[in-house]
């Protein structure tokens, strides 16, 4: 992507349309997993503080706790099974998550914030979407650890960490998809660099 | 002066030839955002690396028994102080799928950046080259292991490894170029050939 930069008079929302279909199409696909990770979250944490600690430390079935997080899985006719008390995650359990979310959020934000670098929006708004955005992913990454070794009182570090990736991931992907679809000719040109 | 500062590191070694739109587009005279996206990047890149040790580490083992074990199984083993199971072939090919796509890309953007760098030429082949050859390596273990037998145990835990320090020690290059280096200097400028 940084070769645009060089390219005199590149602005994302002069970009030919089958790049803008391309990136449009990308945020699109990108968003729907995001969603199904929020989704994900949800069914295992209830994206609550004490749904949060109960899914890593463990919590006993019947406890106001592990309720607000306890799956109910179906036996092979359809009905529902006793529901599962939660256990507490093993190293290796939080590594099968840590593993690849280092990889794979950081990369989702790494092809983000080339996009939108190409943006005429504000250096400083931009940096602060790079880093609120990488920040997100170091919360997201170390709050299981820290919720199930240190204390169950961090897991408003995670909650955190999922507002913080929330709004920066909206930002990343509201800034080029209002350049590209809703911002004419006669736009105000920005700060294009990085 | 303006010929540096136009970033002929690289040109220089290579006997002066114009600079083109890559060598403009040089670690250490990116602007904060790129510096930023970049650092960060890396940064997780070599977190996740660590990631992967320490996982192989807790599911078997860091030796190169542990990691055949952990394809092949030790059922035979009575000394093994914990049983497993040879992993089945769909499983085999499942972590070969999931290291194709998802490990290769870390490898493309590292290699990208490093290519970015002022590293050198013979240096800049040569970690790119093991680079390359370990992520191979990485990818096919595996199978290599699961079907060529337990001799692949040892090149196995060698490109998981080496992957991690070929990566880091990548990574340890540009964030040099970009934070260190004292040609580190302002913003470049879009359109304009000179550093601001």
């Amino acid at each position: 992507m940084t070769q645009y930069f060089t390219y005199d008079g590149f602005a994302l929302h002069r970009a030919p349309t089958q790049v803008k279909a391309l990136l449009t199409a990308f945020i699109a696909v990108v968003t729907i997993s995001v969603g199904v990770g929020v989704v994900n979250y949800q069914v295992r944490t209830g994206l609550t503080a004490p749904g949060s600690a109960a899914w890593y430390r463990g919590a006993p079935s019947g406890s106001g706790a592990g309720e607000a997080a306890a799956r109910t899985r179906e036996d092979a006719a359809g009905g529902p099974l006793a529901t599962t008390p939660l256990r507490e995650k093993s190293p290796l359990e939080l590594l099968d998550a840590t593993h690849p979310h280092l990889f794979n959020q950081a990369f989702l934000f790494f092809v983000l914030g080339h996009v939108v670098a190409l943006c005429a929006v504000r250096s400083r708004r931009k940096m602060a979407l790079y880093v609120a955005g990488f920040l997100a992913v170091l919360l997201d990454t170390a709050s299981p650890w820290l919720i199930r070794y240190v204390s169950p009182s961090l897991a408003w570090l995670q909650l955190t960490g999922h507002a913080l990736m929330a709004g920066a991931f909206a930002g990343m992907v509201g800034y080029p998809l209002r350049e590209m679809w809703l911002r004419g000719e006669s736009g105000q040109a920005g700060d294009r660099e990085g | 002066m303006a010929a540096r500062r136009l970033g002929v590191d690289r040109a220089d070694e290579e006997g002066g030839e114009p600079a083109g739109a890559r060598s403009l587009l040089t670690l250490f005279r990116l602007s904060g955002g790129y510096r930023v996206l970049y650092s960060a990047v890396l940064f997780f890149f070599v977190l996740g690396h660590g990631a992967g040790l320490a996982q192989q580490a807790l599911q078997a083992g860091l030796t190169p028994e542990a990691v055949a074990d952990w394809w092949l199984g030790n059922a035979s083993d009575p000394n093994a102080e914990r049983l497993l199971f040879a992993k089945e072939p769909h499983l085999v090919l499942d972590a070969v799928w999931r290291r194709t796509l998802s490990g290769v890309l870390p490898v493309v953007v590292t290699l990208a950046l490093l290519f970015r760098s002022s590293l050198p030429r013979t240096p800049f082949r040569a970690l790119a080259v093991v680079l390359v050859a370990t992520a191979l390596l990485d990818i096919a273990a595996p199978a290599l292991v699961r079907w060529g037998g337990r001799a692949w145990g040892a090149p196995a835990l060698a490109a998981q490894v080496g992957l991690a320090a070929s990566v880091a020690a990548s990574a340890a290059v540009c964030w040099h170029d970009m934070w260190l280096r004292p040609e580190a200097g302002p913003r470049f400028r879009r359109g304009v050939g000179e550093a601001a």
